[in-house]
């Protein structure tokens, strides 16, 4: 069994508690399910699966993020081991998108390695090259009127949960 | 039989197709209906699912066919586990998605059901000739003790 935020009180109410702060699982539940896994084995011919309640964070939910990330990352996301993607953001003022799209040609990004949204007014690239841009910037002196630089966490699909994000530049 | 274990902690010493397809990360899990005739302390469905008629394709809203097969296609999905809610309240519901997963990904998308209720024979037939390859019975603890005499027996024996 595990807590939730819809069953915690009547878990409660009955007795049941946490096993430890890092879980959702109940005290004793994987107890039980040894002692049933027992006397079925010593019964002789059961077969039986204990699925515990951390399986489903740490095997399926994470398993299953990162077979939808090998579908849906770009030739520059990385891929996390816990399915998530890392990737590097511009966030560029309207009228400049133009501009740093060719800055990036300049300096021979091949197309596979960037995607523009020219309705957000940002491009996408590896977090990498993000980090190779706040150098160039910081050192040219070059800041395309407050061009930002960010790295960026997410889950992989679009409009994916954003883990974590940081500005670098 | 040998013992598997891994490191979540779970362990068996036999596991179906639908659990190993579970453990690629490969299944998709459909969650035909918030709406149970149960009403078990431990439910742990939160409250966006809990007694609504919605339905859901992993953490997807499904608001038609294309929704379900868009999500399976983004996670390349093996399989589906069918669930709730109580699935089987939406009997037709659940045999129409097994045959649009079934054309769609082939006979090869392994289908898992789960439910509560003791279901008929007749039923059953329909499920499986929809092609349905796994189901689970959670039978409700009431009846634990006298299982053997119960539907859920029957239901067992039919499946």
């Amino acid at each position: 069994m595990e807590f939730s935020d819809t069953n915690a009180e009547a878990l409660k109410r009955r007795g049941y508690v946490l096993k430890n702060d890092e879980s959702n699982t109940v005290l004793g539940s994987a107890e039980i399910a040894k002692h049933a896994f027992d006397a079925g084995c010593s019964a002789g011919g059961a077969k039986m699966n204990f699925c515990s309640s951390r399986f489903k964070d740490a095997i399926q939910l994470r398993l299953r993020l990162l077979r939808t990330a090998q579908q849906f990352a770009r030739p520059f996301d990385e891929i996390t081991e816990d399915g998530t993607i890392i990737f590097g953001r511009v966030k560029v003022p309207d009228a400049f998108l133009n501009e740093v799209i060719a800055f990036l040609q300049e300096n021979e990004l091949p197309e596979e390695a960037y995607s523009v949204d020219s309705e957000k007014n940002t491009i996408e690239t590896a977090s990498g090259i993000v980090e190779e841009l706040a150098v160039i910037f910081d050192e040219d002196g070059i800041d395309f009127e407050n061009v930002q630089l960010w790295i960026i966490e997410q889950y992989p699909f679009v409009g994916g949960f954003v883990v974590g994000s940081e500005r670098i530049f | 039989m040998s013992m598997q274990s891994d490191e979540s902690g779970s362990y068996s010493n036999f596991l179906t197709d639908g659990c190993l397809c579970c453990r690629e990360g490969a299944k998709m899990v459909l969650f035909v209906t918030g709406v149970c005739h149960r009403d078990c302390f431990f439910c742990p469905l939160s409250d966006e699912r809990k007694d609504k008629d919605v339905i859901f394709a992993n953490e997807r809203a499904v608001f038609s066919d294309a929704d379900v097969l868009e999500e399976a296609r983004s996670m390349d999905a093996k399989g589906t586990g069918i669930t709730g809610g109580e699935p089987l309240l939406e009997f037709e519901k659940v045999i129409h998605y097994i045959r649009l997963l079934k054309s769609t990904f082939g006979k090869s998308h392994h289908i898992h059901l789960y439910t509560s209720t003791a279901p008929s024979s007749d039923d059953l037939k329909e499920l499986s000739a929809a092609g349905l390859d796994e189901i689970r019975f959670h039978p409700p603890i009431e009846i634990w003790d006298k299982l053997p005499d119960s539907a859920y027996a029957k239901s067992l024996k039919a499946a």
